[in-house]
């Protein structure tokens, strides 16, 4: 047997994140190890009596049965039997598992209107982070997050049709390249994944979430603020009024599923406007974006 | 109750009264695995049965149907454009298959997941066909050579288009059969109707009849059945819904049949809808087919092979047979679909490109988010 490979006999982890009920199961000896660190206080607050005939994403992470067992070994996603992505190198099978996760929440739950952007709250207040990959959106997400603000949501902002609020799922974390470095000194005592080298977004690692906000992921939260955030060097923080008009487009076009939703999403997102100031925010110094969002949550 | 509960609940939808949370579980996933979650939310909200489905899953039958609404809209939306390009041209298109459903707002269209969009012209036309949809946007996709001269010299359509805007794909054909199939006949023959839709104009549909030939043809001449069970739930729809409409539906679907030659193709449809799903046909229509259905080694091998295929492709229903089965219809829908000189070229060479895929694509990436 493989020395990363454990027990056949290892129970699947039940993991309920918000109303979604994951059962995920691996015969990988680290992508184990990392569930427990990273999703730890999720495993804690599942409750014992979930009823498991009414799993949302039955997930497995292994080697496939060919050759690439061995021969430049990859690894498998199997969501509900089917395999929904091509194969990855095995070291990349956290991630793997992570983007696997974010996939199941985007391709199905369409009772949201779900943005693709970090989402965090404060005194009631809660900011959206829209932006597209390599603006910083989940460095800077990772340091409010761990400055006093309660982590909503890193990848997706789900958004409830019924009542417009913010529903929370507090997930690790995605930190990518420099980002790994910049968190790790920022945050000294940061939990973060193993690494994966050289996937197609560069080096990827996960920041476990805050316990606060595992603990209140049951608590939606309703938007206050649209921020279209850009790291520029040397830049300091600035906050810049946005119109509605431009952020309802850039907005809509950061979604999941407006297309799917159709009317509903536009009227979803028309409501979200009328609720919300919105900005487009400068910064290279993590303290000086504090400060300024510590000011708008007043 | 029998471990394949999705045909339990599809062929007596208030069975789904009755079901503990187990047996809910197992009918979601048999049910997603089958791609008729969508079609399953239809039918309980058709018999008011919604409410019996567990909350805390509800909402992954209500997503489905939301996402088979979109693809429905859709598609009435392209048939709009499309048939505004083709007509310009002077083309009458006839949209076939989960368009022509979605056009004329048949109850089958309400949670059915669709694909691409699929439209018959003439085979004269399809070169001015293709030029006036290239004007709209519509642009070939990426395909090597070798596939792209099989499809043009013995397939029954061209290669997929792709709406460089909206993404969506378009199937053009001129035929509803490949031209190697020796069943393959002249397209012209087949009866259409215009279509009554506010929005699309001067536009066809194939008439009710040989919209279910269209469909049994298309089912029981295919290799792969992903679908399939899918595909057979589509004819037991139609078959119910024209039969409500038409006592007479099944006698003039089998008289049809014999003259196009396709009887064989209406037996195995009759058949398996009835074995599977209970479909009303009465089997003295089945006898006035002009094929021989006495029970034989051969109708055996049939039974065997579709009763093991016509399954939710899910582990609580899957077995050896289901592989075995899998195995001899992949090779009997190739025999169908052309004379052994040329499927053993054609499968040595996919078969190599197979290879040579598996090595080289190791890189590509995945659909995701960072």
């Amino acid at each position: 047997m493989d020395d990363d490979t454990i027990s056949a006999s290892n129970k699947p982890i039940l993991l309920k994140i918000g109303e979604f009920t994951f059962r995920i199961s691996s015969s990988l000896k680290f992508v184990i190890e990392d569930i427990h660190k990273l999703y730890g206080d999720f495993i804690e607050q599942t409750p014992i009596d979930t009823n498991e005939n009414l799993i949302d994403f039955e997930i497995k992470v292994d080697r496939p049965n060919t050759i690439r067992r061995w021969f430049k070994p990859q690894v498998c996603l199997t969501l509900n039997e089917k395999m929904p992505f091509k194969p990855l190198p095995v070291d990349h099978a956290f991630a793997m598992l992570e983007w696997g996760m974010n996939w199941c929440i985007a391709n199905h739950a369409h009772h949201y209107l779900m943005f693709h952007s970090a989402a965090l709250e404060k005194n009631g207040k809660a900011v959206i982070l829209p932006a597209p990959p390599g603006s910083g959106k989940s460095t800077l997400c990772a340091a409010l997050a761990h400055n006093g603000w309660r982590l909503l949501s890193d990848e997706i902002a789900m958004i409830s049709l019924e009542d417009g609020l913010i529903y929370p799922v507090a997930r690790p974390i995605s930190l990518k390249n420099q980002s790994i470095d910049i968190i790790k000194s920022f945050i000294p005592n940061a939990v973060m994944s193993k690494p994966a080298f050289d996937t197609h977004k560069g080096t990827v690692s996960l920041l476990k979430a805050p316990v606060d906000s595992v603990k209140r992921v049951y608590e939606p939260a309703a938007p206050a603020f649209v921020i279209f955030p850009k790291y520029k060097a040397k830049s300091q923080a600035t906050l810049t009024k946005k119109s509605t008009g431009s952020a309802f487009i850039e907005l809509a076009d950061n979604s999941f599923n407006y297309h799917v939703l159709g009317k509903e999403g536009y009227e979803a997102t028309a409501n979200i406007m009328e609720q919300v100031d919105c900005y487009s925010f400068e910064y290279s110094d993590f303290d000086q974006a504090i400060s300024l969002f510590n000011e708008l949550a007043k | 109750m029998t471990s394949n509960i999705l045909i339990t609940v599809l062929t007596n939808i208030d069975a789904s009264k009755s079901l503990n949370d187990q047996q809910w579980g197992l009918l979601t996933n048999q049910a997603r695995s089958a791609k008729l979650l969508g079609r399953l939310y239809y039918l309980l909200r058709q018999s008011e049965n919604i409410s019996f489905i567990p909350q805390s899953i509800a909402w992954h039958y209500l997503a489905a149907f939301k996402v088979a609404e979109r693809q429905r809209r859709d598609a009435i939306r392209e048939a709009f454009e499309i048939s505004q390009a083709l007509i310009q041209k002077g083309i009458t298109p006839t949209f076939i298959k989960g368009s022509a459903y979605a056009i004329n707002g048949l109850p089958i269209t309400y949670g059915r997941l669709m694909s691409d969009i699929d439209v018959l012209v003439s085979k004269n036309e399809i070169s001015t066909a293709e030029s006036a949809l290239f004007a709209c946007g519509w642009l070939k996709t990426k395909m090597d050579n070798y596939d792209e001269k099989y499809y043009r010299q013995w397939m029954h359509e061209i290669p997929p288009l792709r709406q460089l805007a909206r993404q969506t794909v378009l199937d053009l054909h001129h035929n509803i059969l490949p031209l190697t199939n020796k069943h393959s006949f002249d397209a012209n023959m087949l009866s259409k109707e215009l279509v009554q839709h506010t929005a699309i104009k001067e536009s066809y549909t194939l008439s009710e009849i040989d919209m279910v030939i269209h469909s049994t043809v298309h089912l029981f001449t295919e290799s792969e059945f992903n679908n399939g069970l899918r595909d057979l739930s589509d004819l037991d729809m139609l078959i119910r819904h024209f039969s409500h409409e038409n006592d007479n539906f099944i006698n003039e679907l089998v008289a049809r049949a014999n003259q196009l030659g396709l009887a064989k193709y209406i037996w195995l449809s009759l058949r398996y809808t009835q074995l599977v799903f209970k479909t009303p046909i009465a089997d003295a229509s089945i006898r006035q087919l002009n094929y021989n259905s006495k029970i034989t080694i051969h109708t055996s091998s049939l039974d065997f092979c579709f009763l093991n295929i016509f399954k939710p492709d899910h582990k609580s229903c899957t077995d050896w047979k289901t592989n075995l089965a899998q195995l001899i219809l992949y090779w009997r829908g190739h025999f169908i679909r052309m004379p052994l000189k040329l499927l053993i070229p054609h499968l040595l060479k996919k078969s190599w490109m197979q290879i040579k895929d598996r090595f080289e694509k190791d890189k590509e990436p995945l659909d995701h988010m960072n």
